[in-house]
C-alpha cells in the first residue's frame, strides 16, 4: 500500500466506529514539533500512521533530528 | 513552520537579531540576496524599518533592485543595517561581500548574518569579520533549527541533502557585528 492510497483508503476507528478524517497532526520528536497532515477520528482523536510514511520519511526526520 | 520561509529558523532568529539591534526608529535596512522578498515586508511591516531588498534574480517585491552582493546600488555609509541570510555560503568570495556590506554601512551599522557554517571551524567567520572592519557582539548556534528544517522537509517528501549537507559538522549560525569605526 502506498502512502498516497493509505491516505485515501475508507479507514475507520475501530473503537469509534466513524471514518477517520484527514487533519493536521503535531508529531514531536526530540523537543520538535512538525505539522503532518494524517487521518485521525475526530471523537476520540486516535492518529493512523501510515507504515510507508513510519518506514521513509518518519525513520529518515528522526535521523536528522538525532544527528545521524 | 518556518514562517513562510525555507530557511531554519524562519523569522524567529531574523526577529532576534533585529531585537539585539539599535535600529534608530525608521532605520535604513537592506536585504542583501532577498529572494521573494518576505524577509523585506516582514522587516518594513513588523519591525517598522525602511527596508528594501537586492538580488541577482529578479524580484516582485517591492522596494527592490537587482544586482549583485559585491557591487551594491548603494551610496557609501547610508545604511542603518545589512542583513544577509543564507547567502554568504553560496558566494564563492565572502569576504568581498562582506567588505561591500561595510562600505554602505554607516559607521555603527549592524550586519546581519545567518547561514550554514562548519562546526569545527567557526574561528574562521569569526575572523573573517573581523578582517573586513566588523565587530561581532552576537553570535550563536542554531544548528537545531537547521535539523528541524531538515526533518520538516524530509516529513513532506523533499529533498533535504542540499539543505544539511553531507558534513555531520555542518551548523547553522547566527551573527550580529558592527562596523568599527576605522
Amino acid at each position: 500500500m502506498t502512502l498516497d492510497s493509505a491516505n485515501k483508503a475508507p479507514w475507520h476507528c475501530a473503537a469509534c466506529g466513524i471514518p477517520l478524517e484527514k487533519a493536521k497532526v503535531q508529531i514531536a520528536y526530540l523537543g520538535s514539533a512538525f505539522p503532518v497532515d494524517l487521518l485521525r477520528c475526530s471523537r476520540c482523536g486516535i492518529v493512523f500512521i501510515p507504515e510507508e510514511l513510519a518506514l521513509t520519511r518518519m525513520a529518515e526526520a528522526e535521523k536528522i533530528l538525532e544527528d545521524k | 513552520m518556518t514562517g513562510g520561509i525555507m530557511r531554519p529558523g524562519g523569522f524567529s532568529l531574523t526577529d532576534r537579531a533585529i531585537a539585539s539591534c539599535s535600529f534608530p526608529a525608521k532605520g535604513r535596512v537592506l536585504d542583501a540576496g532577498c529572494g521573494t522578498g518576505i524577509v523585506v515586508e516582514h522587516l518594513r511591516s513588523h519591525h517598522g524599518l525602511l527596508a528594501c531588498g537586492i538580488d541577482i534574480a529578479t524580484c516582485a517585491s517591492r522596494p527592490f533592485a537587482q544586482a549583485s552582493v559585491y557591487s551594491l546600488p548603494v551610496k557609501t555609509g547610508a545604511l542603518n543595517g545589512v542583513l544577509c541570510e543564507c547567502v554568504l555560503s553560496l558566494l564563492p568570495d565572502a569576504g568581498r561581500a562582506l567588505r561591500e556590506f561595510g562600505r554602505v554601512l554607516a559607521v555603527d551599522g549592524y550586519l546581519i548574518l545567518s547561514d550554514l557554517y562548519d562546526r569545527e571551524q567557526q574561528g574562521c567567520m569569526r575572523e573573517l569579520l573581523q578582517c573586513c572592519g566588523f565587530s561581532i557582539i552576537l553570535w550563536e548556534d542554531h544548528t537545531k533549527a537547521l535539523r528541524e528544517l531538515g526533518a520538516l522537509m524530509a516529513l513532506q517528501g523533499l529533498d533535504h541533502t542540499t539543505c544539511l549537507e553531507t558534513k555531520k559538522s555542518t551548523g547553522y549560525y547566527l551573527a550580529v557585528a558592527r562596523k568599527d569605526t576605522c
